[in-house]
């Protein structure tokens, strides 16, 4: 019997690290790491023949309106109350404050909100407004509504919003409903 | 006494590499595991908005995407609001058809968790983006989840 029977041959594996870089190397020229974020909402359906929305008798003073221009970067700020055209122009970066003062009211002043579950957000786009406007008093909208909710989980739990269970979340979004109509103007 | 002489004296020991493609396989894994082939060429430019408080869409098999911006090539060059579905520039009037693909190609529990992203540029402009959410109302009764997506601007 030879030698070379009795013990095989054993393979070399010093190429092993060569194929694996080449395959690593694809990996990484491949891949794209960044995760898709973004503003979430949930879109309600088209009104049809049998789900006519309900005329609600609204409060003017419980619409907040953003009328955004194309031709501006400022938005206007005006309540249903007001009348067309006598809003306050502001940057969008100040809309934040705008509508917790506005949602935050309790019935003090009688030109804003209610409270925080009758009020309604509208955006008022107009044809050519650019989506960036709109984008970015969407975020407003989040982070007013985010500081708020934390707010009330920390008064009714102690703790940050994200950090409650779900049902506590319920509680509190119940308290702060995030209600946006959007528009279209001509 | 030469009992305990040094074998290689002056020459540094050898690093033994048998465990460099161990090493180079745990990086290649997980990157295999990490990597999303980009599914579709972009036919549309895509200069996404920025917003702070933004969340992350979880499940990438369970988001369709809807691109808007201005097209880049052939006959839609230029043209300021164009919508691409999958591959290929498509209509406004294509999107309920392929909102429903979308959902006749998701296991029948996973359908109601279903997000559209709405990657749409700077530029685009309103009355283009009503149209498509219009769209998407129509062929969702229960309301239809929407992800505006955007870049995460770090907290001024």
């Amino acid at each position: 019997m030879s030698k070379s029977r009795r013990s095989l041959p054993e393979i070399n594996a010093g190429s092993m690290a060569d194929i694996a870089f080449l395959l690593l190397i694809f990996f990484l020229v491949t891949t794209t790491m960044d995760v898709d974020t973004g503003i979430k909402r949930k879109l309600p359906p088209l009104p049809d023949e049998e789900n006519v929305p309900t005329q609600v008798d609204f409060h003017k003073n419980n619409i907040l309106i953003f009328d955004c221009s194309p031709n501006s970067d400022k938005i206007l700020v005006e309540t249903g109350a007001d009348v067309a055209g006598n809003g306050k122009p502001f940057a969008t970066n100040e809309l934040k404050n705008e509508i917790i003062t506005f949602l935050t009211n309790f019935g003090r002043n009688p030109d804003l909100s209610e409270s925080p579950e009758k009020a309604v957000l509208s955006i008022r786009v107009h044809k050519k407004t650019q989506y960036e406007t709109y984008i970015e008093i969407q975020d407003q909208i989040s982070i007013a509504y985010k500081e708020l909710r934390n707010n009330e989980a920390q008064k009714k739990f102690n703790k940050k919003y994200e950090n409650i269970n779900k049902e506590q979340q319920d509680v509190v979004k119940k308290a702060f409903p995030m209600r946006v109509s959007e528009s279209i103007k001509e | 006494m030469g009992k305990f002489k040094r074998k290689n004296e002056g020459e540094s020991p050898k690093i033994s590499t048998a465990s460099l493609p161990d090493i180079v396989f745990m990086l290649l894994f997980f990157f295999m595991v990490a990597t999303v082939l980009r599914e579709v060429e972009l036919k549309v430019s895509n200069e996404l908005p920025k917003a702070t408080e933004v969340s992350k869409l979880q499940r990438k098999s369970l988001v369709s995407h809807i691109y808007v911006g201005s097209g880049k090539y052939g006959k839609w060059k230029g043209e300021k609001n164009c919508l691409q579905l999958n591959d290929a520039i498509a209509e406004i009037k294509d999107i309920p058809a392929f909102v429903l693909a979308e959902r006749a190609a998701r296991h029948e529990d996973e359908r109601k968790l279903i997000w559209t992203s709405l990657k749409a540029d700077n530029s685009a402009e309103m009355y283009f983006i009503d149209q498509v959410t219009t769209e998407l109302r129509r062929v969702s009764p229960m309301g239809h989840k929407i992800s505006y997506t955007t870049k995460k601007e770090v907290n001024k």
